[in-house]
């Protein structure tokens, strides 16, 4: 039975990669490194039964997960290790106790809601905030500047990735020795300077394994993103600076909730199988990586941590 | 002057880490006001004891009851899935594998399975309960003419197994923690009395590391609660039972089982103005019960792992 | 319904000339009838001829969700339903099922204008079960009441709700029916259907060539899509060029079209969704909408969308506009059940349930049931679709 697991990964690889196998082989790297996803998808799903195998690129989808994924997972990892500091060394044992029950609400809050509430709070917020119509009309050539947007996602994201890299900071942090926290004092620094110069260095390994098993969770995340990233995989240009931001993306997870409703139609299925296979491939890399780093801290280092 | 930067840096360095715990707190209390705010209003005994409408005209004057009991039915289907393979698995991490290839494939499978989205695990499902051979576990589709021998795919039972999937590795890795944490001295004094491999580990380890085993199990039960994207491909996303009705029947369970419902979140995605039910205070009131669920679990783990106490384990962060 | 009395005329002077000629069969005015345990009343009452029971036959057919045709030169009544085609034919004792002949006990007649046939023979011939109390003097024909087993349908999420409703109405009557409604998109019914993963398909859209050489559909609801703008937005109506070209991104700025000087922010729904499938059909001659339009994964969605900014533009069942939007004239023709059922509506189209075969037992039944008066009117009509006939 302990060998459920390989069993179970093997065929998740299997399937997954059996499924895809047409729509990578027809595209070969393009599938990676060119555009037009949505205009694909829409083309094939017409495409009487029985033709080729079109090729799909998925530059916007991969570029719409290293952006959304990436800009939250550097906010959640600021504003994580902030609060895992002020957990484990700046509220006692009350504060510190309330607040771990915070951040365990806040990460068993389901996607569902997060996304629920970035719909009706977060997007409006941001269409508000930030969009003029005449920004509309400037970069209408280009996409439709609404608030469902990169901003958005990243700002529902963040929040959903910062209590995994808590959890995983704040066991770390706890876990350095007291004696290496009194030698800075013994040498003069102030309780900050110890945090910064010697309790963060040594919980390395548990903050970084965080930040990734985060960054895993936000790849991952698709119901949540699919309801206010706005649908379309645009891909990133220099030329529009921080505007961006403010464009619709559409990361390879909520592609395959957006899209679900095409798949019935075999060469978009495929598709889907194809951002799965990516994904798996991502979601692999990001845990074993967490694994490594962690192994390096210590063999309690590599569980769930307090996020219970 | 080098005294003062110490003192300014001390000073951002505090704000910024309390500003950052402070603005997920309040992120945490806006979510939950505003999710109660909404979805107060709706909440009532007989919203949870009546079926959804059957569309979207009429969602606004049905409840929850289905989604709800699909919800436990789940939790409870999945955990009963997924522990004894976690527990075989976490055990023969920790006591039965010498270290070598084997004991590395498994902790890595366990790691990778981790890391592997649901809504990729949802597409899985997807592929492989399709095959006839699933056809258990949902329904083999009777047709006529050819094309038939597929099954249907999706179920309670399939999306029950896929939760398991999902849960897997988490309530794995939870157990193994908590059975690292028994105290050594504990095993080596039960082997020292002489007892066999099989009675320490169930005796000794397995009873002290109860506390532990409850937080995993709790961790895992959550996830599914709080899970859309596998409920949505692998349970059919359908309001009511879609079984022999009247589903609540015993001699209907089977059938029940066998075949397609909802979940809370899904009802939550299908009334949100996402989906075409947009009901929007009634997918806050469901958003109310599924968090209050959520949060009535937690404490429930912490209540049982305070009584079996003992202190060793999971609190130890 | 205009249709219809204009088909009942010649059948009135048919009748008036039968009861000049020949005797009157004997009225039975006191024969109740019952259909589905549910008493009903027709407007002209059961008669009985030669021992034999003979209702109106538009009446029972209507409640049996099956459709009259009425052939003025051979005087000959065709009634399909899902599984069956029964042809009678006025004065005569012969009939046909499904092209086979068979024999009548008493000829079909018309009463009042009505053609009334034999309860029993036909019935019996679409596979209903019938029943005659001597004592109550009750007919009662048992059709949607007898079903059990399993149905599965899956596809177009526009008819999901419409389905479901008529699945829990079934349900209610039946115990030991279990129907399941999934949802998944027009373009998963048609596959599911093909590939035979389910007993029904839903599709909002109209099958290919070729896949209409491998599957069958069944018209159950008929739909138009309204192009929506916001309300206060000036622009009123659009030739279907104008909005062709609007949908495709070669226009962009309302003042192309009559508007204020404002970009046109196309709203559009996901691929795989049957109502932008019909639009790129019916519209834009094929073409994908522009690819910067917002993808919409409801028709919910869409419209909040277009409602809650003055210059949106999107598209919309019928059934689903409301106060909050306003649907501009395509070509001056208003969106709306009647221009949709007239077919000077541009964009009007059908909500199909597919079948693989021909269709028998329970999914034939179903195909029925929706199209019983009863639930056109209160499924289809208060889901918001326009109803068939």
């Amino acid at each position: 039975m302990a060998g459920a697991s390989i069993v179970v990964i093997a065929l998740i690889f299997v399937f997954v990669f059996y499924k895809a196998a047409p729509v990578i082989g027809a595209s070969g790297v393009g599938l990676a490194l060119s555009g037009g996803f949505d205009t694909q998808v829409s083309k094939a799903f017409y495409a009487p039964a029985g033709s080729p195998t079109p090729a799909f690129g998925m530059l916007g989808l991969i570029a719409g997960t290293a952006l959304s994924c990436g800009i939250s997972t550097l906010c959640a990892s600021v504003m994580g290790i902030g609060a895992a500091v002020t957990v484990c060394e700046f509220c006692g044992r009350r504060g510190a106790a309330f607040f771990i029950a915070v951040v365990r609400l806040l990460a068993a809050i389901p996607s569902v809601v997060f996304g629920l509430i970035g719909l009706i709070v977060v997007v409006p917020l941001v269409e508000r905030l930030f969009i003029t119509v005449d920004m509309q009309i400037e970069y209408l050539d280009y996409f439709q500047m609404t608030g469902r947007n990169l901003l958005s996602s990243v700002v529902v994201l963040s929040f959903m990735i910062a209590p995994t890299v808590v959890s995983l900071s704040a066991d770390a942090i706890a876990a350095v020795p007291d004696s290496l926290r009194e030698t800075g004092y013994a040498f003069g620094m102030g309780h900050f300077r110890v945090i910064w110069k010697i309790v963060l260095p040594s919980a390395r390994p548990g903050v970084i394994a965080g930040v990734l098993l985060g960054a895993g969770r936000g790849t991952g995340e698709a119901i949540a993103v699919s309801m206010v990233c706005g649908g379309i995989g645009v891909i990133p240009s220099a030329g529009f600076g921080l505007m961006n931001l403010l464009a619709p993306t559409l990361p390879l997870s909520a592609a395959i909730i957006n899209k679900s409703e095409a798949m019935g139609s075999g060469h978009v299925a495929g598709a889907l199988f194809s951002c799965a296979a990516l994904l798996l491939v991502l979601g692999a890399l990001f845990s074993l990586t967490a694994r490594v780093v962690s192994r390096g801290f210590g063999p309690g280092g590599s569980g769930g941590g307090i996020k219970a | 002057m080098k005294g003062r930067d110490h003192r300014l840096d001390s000073a951002l360095g505090i704000a910024y880490s309390w500003i950052s715990m402070l603005l997920m707190a309040a992120v945490c209390l806006f979510i939950l006001v505003t999710v109660a705010r909404y979805g107060a209003g709706k909440l009532s005994l007989e919203f949870l004891i009546t079926e959804p409408g059957a569309s979207a005209v009429d969602i606004e004057g049905g409840g929850i009851l289905t989604p709800l009991i699909g919800t436990v039915l789940l939790t409870m289907l999945g955990m009963l899935a997924a522990l004894p393979f976690s527990l075989a698995t976490a055990v023969y991490i920790c006591f039965y594998a010498r270290p070598g290839a084997l004991l590395t494939l498994v902790e890595t499978a366990v790691d990778i399975l981790a890391g592997v989205p649901t809504v990729v695990i949802a597409l899985f499902s997807l592929s492989i309960f399709v095959l006839p051979q699933f056809g258990f576990l949902s329904a083999m589709i009777e047709t006529d003419g050819d094309g038939g021998g597929m099954a249907y795919g999706r179920s309670f039972l399939v999306c029950a197994v896929t939760m398991a999937i999902m849960i897997l590795p988490f309530v794995t890795k939870s157990i193994i923690e908590s059975l690292r944490s028994v105290p050594g001295s504990y095993i080596d004094g039960a082997f020292a009395l002489g007892a066999g491999k099989w009675r320490v580990v169930a005796q000794i380890a397995l009873r002290c590391a109860r506390p532990g085993i409850v937080t995993g199990t709790v961790l895992g039960m959550g996830r599914i609660v709080g899970d859309t994207a596998i409920v949505w491909f692998a349970l059919g996303g359908t309001l009511r039972m879609t079984g022999v009705q009247p589903w609540y029947m015993p001699e209907n369970w089977i059938s029940t089982l066998r075949n397609t419902g909802s979940t809370l979140t899904t009802y939550i995605y299908y009334t949100s103005p996402a989906g075409e039910g947009n009901s929007f205070d009634t997918a806050f009131g469901a958003s109310l019960v599924l968090i209050g669920m959520i949060i009535l679990l937690n404490a429930a783990a912490a209540l049982v792992g305070r009584a079996w106490g003992g202190g060793n384990g999971q609190d130890a962060g | 319904m205009k249709l219809r009395t204009l088909q009942k005329l010649p059948a009135l002077l048919a009748a008036a000339a039968l009861a000049l000629t020949a005797a009157p069969a004997a009225y039975a005015a006191d024969i109740s009838l019952k259909i589905d345990g549910a008493s009903v009343k027709p407007a002209i009452a059961p008669i009985i001829d030669n021992g034999t029971t003979l209702v109106p036959l538009r009446f029972i057919s209507e409640n049996l969700g099956a459709e009259v045709s009425w052939d003025q030169a051979s005087s000959k009544a065709t009634i399909k339903s899902a599984g069956y085609t029964v042809v009678f034919a006025i004065g005569s004792k012969s009939y046909t099922v499904n092209g086979q002949s068979k024999t009548l006990l008493a000829a079909p007649q018309n009463v009042g204008g009505s053609t009334m046939v034999p309860i029993r023979a036909f019935a019996e011939s679409i596979g209903a079960e019938v029943a005659y109390s001597s004592a109550t003097h009750t007919a009662s024909i048992d059709y949607f009441t007898t079903m059990d087993g399993t149905l599965k349908l899956t596809g177009s999420t526009t008819l999901q709700p419409i389905a479901q409703a008529a699945a829990d109405k079934l349900a209610a009557i039946n115990s030991g029916l279990s129907i399941s409604v999934a949802g998944g998109g027009s373009g998963t019914g048609i596959n599911d259907t093909i590939a035979g993963t389910n007993n029904l398909g839903m599709s909002s859209r109209e099958l290919t060539a070729e896949e209409s050489s491998q599957i069958s559909p069944f018209a159950v609801a008929s739909d138009g899509i309204a192009i929506i703008t916001h309300p206060s937005n000036s622009v009123k109506s659009l030739t279907k060029a104008q909005a062709a070209d609007i949908f495709l991104g070669k226009i962009k700025n309302w003042k192309d079209v009559g508007g204020a000087n404002a970009p046109i922010l196309v709203q559009t729904r996901e691929t795989g969704s049957g109502t932008r499938s019909t639009l790129e059909e019916m519209l834009l001659a094929k073409e994908s909408v522009v690819a910067t339009a917002t993808p919409h994964n409801s028709s919910q969605l869409i419209k909040q969308a277009v409602a809650k900014d003055v210059n949106a533009i999107g598209f919309d069942s019928i059934g689903f506009v409301d106060s909050s939007v306003s649907a501009v004239s395509l070509d001056g023709v208003a969106a709306s059940a009647a221009s949709v059922k007239s077919g000077s509506y541009a964009m009007g189209r059908s909500l199909f349930l597919l079948s693989k075969s021909a269709p028998t037992g329970n999914a034939a039944k179903f195909i029925d049931y929706l199209r019983t008066a009863g639930c056109q009117k209160d499924i289809v009509e208060k889901e918001g679709y326009i109803s068939i006939d």
